[in-house]
């Protein structure tokens, strides 16, 4: 029933919060209907995520999931990577950077590859993959608002430069994980990560050829304002 | 009254900043295995004590 309910959220274009929040409650009241728990079993799955104790390794590895700390990872790693871009940013410091690279960077088409570029670097650079993801996004959002880009391209740029790089590169977090996981190192299956290079590909010749690079003026009423996002 | 014009760092000092993030980030993530957590607040404190060099 939950999985539902969020599913008919989605199709309502529900805005993402309140969707995934009555999705819990839904579950919340299953559990406590079908599955005879009590409340505060429900409260230690919502921090803790569920634990199965099925006696197979393999399905309790599968089972074991959710709640506020398997997110941790992850949400902590972002927070401290926001922490190191905030004071990069307040300080000038990454503006002095990007001043220098976007030195050349006259068209929508080089701001997409200088963008793409950084990400690229910073998963080679710094390995991690979220840092490349935010790293470059604060570098470039003033820029890409300055040229009139709806915020979107550069989100749809990071995706595609950032994120799917991040495997190819065997001393990224990703590419040990890949390699912890299945024994193969990333040089092996590089050559045949198609989808890897073809997307990367693909947002150079979008943004090359202005391919659905939508403005700001198109959907102004989607864009925040900076003293929105710092409210 | 003029207002207090704030300090502005040079490319040296931004790529010092960056330059030390790299570097412990891979000596911690390549060579000790270690989480990219605790690395990259070393890395937020080198930019802090760039920034306290440069005025802020």
């Amino acid at each position: 029933m939950p999985p539902l309910i969020v599913i008919i959220c989605i199709a309502l274009k529900a805005p993402a919060i309140p969707g995934i929040t009555i999705g819990i409650i839904a579950g919340a009241i299953a559990a406590f209907i079908f599955q005879d728990v009590n409340f505060g079993n429900i409260v230690n799955a919502g921090y803790g995520g569920y634990v199965s104790q099925s006696g197979n390794a393999m399905i309790d590895g599968l089972l074991t999931a959710g709640g506020l700390t398997g997110m941790m990872y992850s949400i902590s790693l972002t927070i401290i990577a926001m922490m190191f871009g905030g004071i990069m940013e307040k300080t000038k410091q990454l503006e002095v950077l990007v001043n220098a690279l976007l030195k050349k960077v006259k068209t929508v088409g080089n701001l997409v590859a200088a963008t793409a570029a950084t990400c690229i670097a910073s998963n080679m650079l710094l390995p991690e993959q979220y840092i490349s993801i935010v790293l470059p996004g604060r570098m470039y959002a003033n820029a890409y608002r300055k040229m009139g880009l709806h915020p979107k391209n550069l989100s749809r740029a990071l995706e595609c430069a950032g994120t799917v790089t991040s495997p190819l590169v065997p001393w990224n977090t990703c590419g040990a994980f890949i390699k912890g996981t299945l024994g193969i190192t990333p040089f092996l299956y590089d050559p045949y990560a198609c989808f890897n290079y073809l997307t990367v590909l693909t947002l150079l010749v979008f943004g090359y050829f202005n391919i659905t690079m939508t403005r700001i003026d198109e959907e102004p009423e989607t864009v925040l304002q900076i003293n929105q996002l710092t409210e | 009254m003029g207002t207090k014009e704030e300090p502005r760092p040079s490319i040296i000092d931004s790529l010092v900043s960056i330059g030390l993030l790299v570097i412990v980030m891979a000596v911690c993530l390549a060579v000790y295995h270690t989480d990219p957590h605790v690395p990259l607040m070393m890395g937020s404190l080198f930019a802090s004590i760039i920034a306290l060099k440069v005025g802020y």
